[in-house]
């Protein structure tokens, strides 16, 4: 019953939920843009199936591995990375709270890179601190949605962590000034 | 010399760290960096890197997606189903979806419960009767009653002429005359 209703509220829910993973995780607006619209059209085909409360595990998992197949399938055809900067708009100055021009000047600069260098990570590294960081999942719903033990969530984690803090090492602030 | 090492700038140290900076450590490991970082330039200023990116990557929001391709893939979607569905379905749950026409429903119900509680109270007469029907009221009665006595004395006459002298009192003194009769022919019978 409500199946438009639960649909319409999924949607609204996690439409730019699958659309910032995909993102991030394909590296191409276009390619995002594609696993969104099949992630909903797969949401609506199982709307009567599955458990409304549950629906955020099965979104990302479902999210994942689309992204999974059209990364493997990128490997045969032509390498579209460099096209990630392009493709980003600045939703980063519409976040922060800081009144500071310095500050806002500064993470307009740095949002970009930031952004870059999140891409830069490893696939498995990326989708966790992509899940963590960016999309606020618990340890527990990462585990589930990418099928990883909760100790591999926080491994890969604090690698993230630790390669992302290696990548923006030039964009210091004190550089900027 | 061990207090020493407590601020060393080990492995583990960067594991607790990077938690610090990220706002994900326990209390002790909180406690034990900000001491080590008060005490340690190095420990201090590594703290100080990691916030900075933490901060920078909590600031990152989520991407908008496209208006036009949602409305376009809505359009491809959720009309193939309802045209299916029934009319009559679909009427009913555009209207109960909405959650003022559930609230509005729920306050006229209950509404309407109190006022049924209040309107239906037990009803009280107030009308006063006159010396003469009190009288007639009591004659009546009087006469409900004597009929009733008089069923009593009959039923209690009945009981004690027909029932307990001819059904009763005859056949058991003709009765205890046979067995007196028996026993004094027993007597007088020779040996």
């Amino acid at each position: 019953m409500f199946a438009e209703q639960r649909y319409r509220f999924l949607i609204q829910q996690y439409k730019n939920k699958i659309y910032t993973y995909s993102l991030y995780m394909l590296k191409n607006r276009m390619d995002a843009d594609d696993v969104t619209q099949e992630v909903m059209i797969r949401i609506w085909q199982n709307i009567d199936k599955f458990n409304i409360l549950a629906a955020k595990t099965w979104i990302i998992k479902t999210t994942n591995n689309l992204c999974i197949d059209y990364l493997r399938r990128r490997t045969v055809a032509v390498n579209r990375e460099f096209e990630i900067d392009e493709f980003f708009e600045d939703t980063y100055s519409k976040n922060h709270n800081s009144e500071n021009p310095y500050l806002i000047t500064h993470f307009k600069m740095i949002a970009p890179k930031v952004k870059e260098a999140i891409q830069q990570l490893p696939e498995n590294l990326r989708s966790v601190f992509v899940l963590y960081e960016i999309e606020e999942m618990k340890y527990k719903e990462i585990s589930k949605a990418l099928d990883l033990p909760i100790n591999s969530v926080k491994v890969y984690l604090l690698r993230a962590r630790k390669k992302l803090q290696e990548e923006l090492k030039e964009y210091e602030p004190q550089e900027i000034i | 010399m061990s207090r020493k090492k407590s601020f060393e700038l080990n492995e583990e140290m960067v594991n607790k760290i990077i938690s610090v900076a990220y706002e994900d450590a326990s209390l002790l490991d909180r406690i034990k960096v900000m001491r080590a970082a008060s005490r340690n330039n190095e420990v201090h200023n590594l703290l100080n890197l990691y916030k900075t990116t933490a901060n920078e990557v909590k600031q990152l929001g989520e991407e908008e997606f496209s208006r036009e391709i949602f409305k376009s893939i809505e359009n491809r979607t959720v009309p193939v189903k309802r045209t299916t569905d029934k009319f009559i379905y679909d009427f009913i749950s555009i209207i109960l979806s909405r959650p003022i026409v559930s609230t509005v429903t729920s306050v006229i119900l209950i509404a309407a419960i109190i006022a049924s509680l209040i309107i239906n109270k037990p009803v009280e007469y107030s009308y006063v009767y006159t010396t003469a029907e009190i009288t007639e009221a009591e004659k009546q009665a009087g006469y409900a009653f004597a009929v009733v006595g008089n069923f009593f004395k009959e039923t209690h006459s009945t009981l004690q002429k027909e029932v307990f002298g001819n059904a009763v009192a005859k056949p058991f003194g003709q009765s205890i005359r046979i067995i007196n009769n028996l026993l004094e022919g027993d007597k007088n019978e020779p040996n």
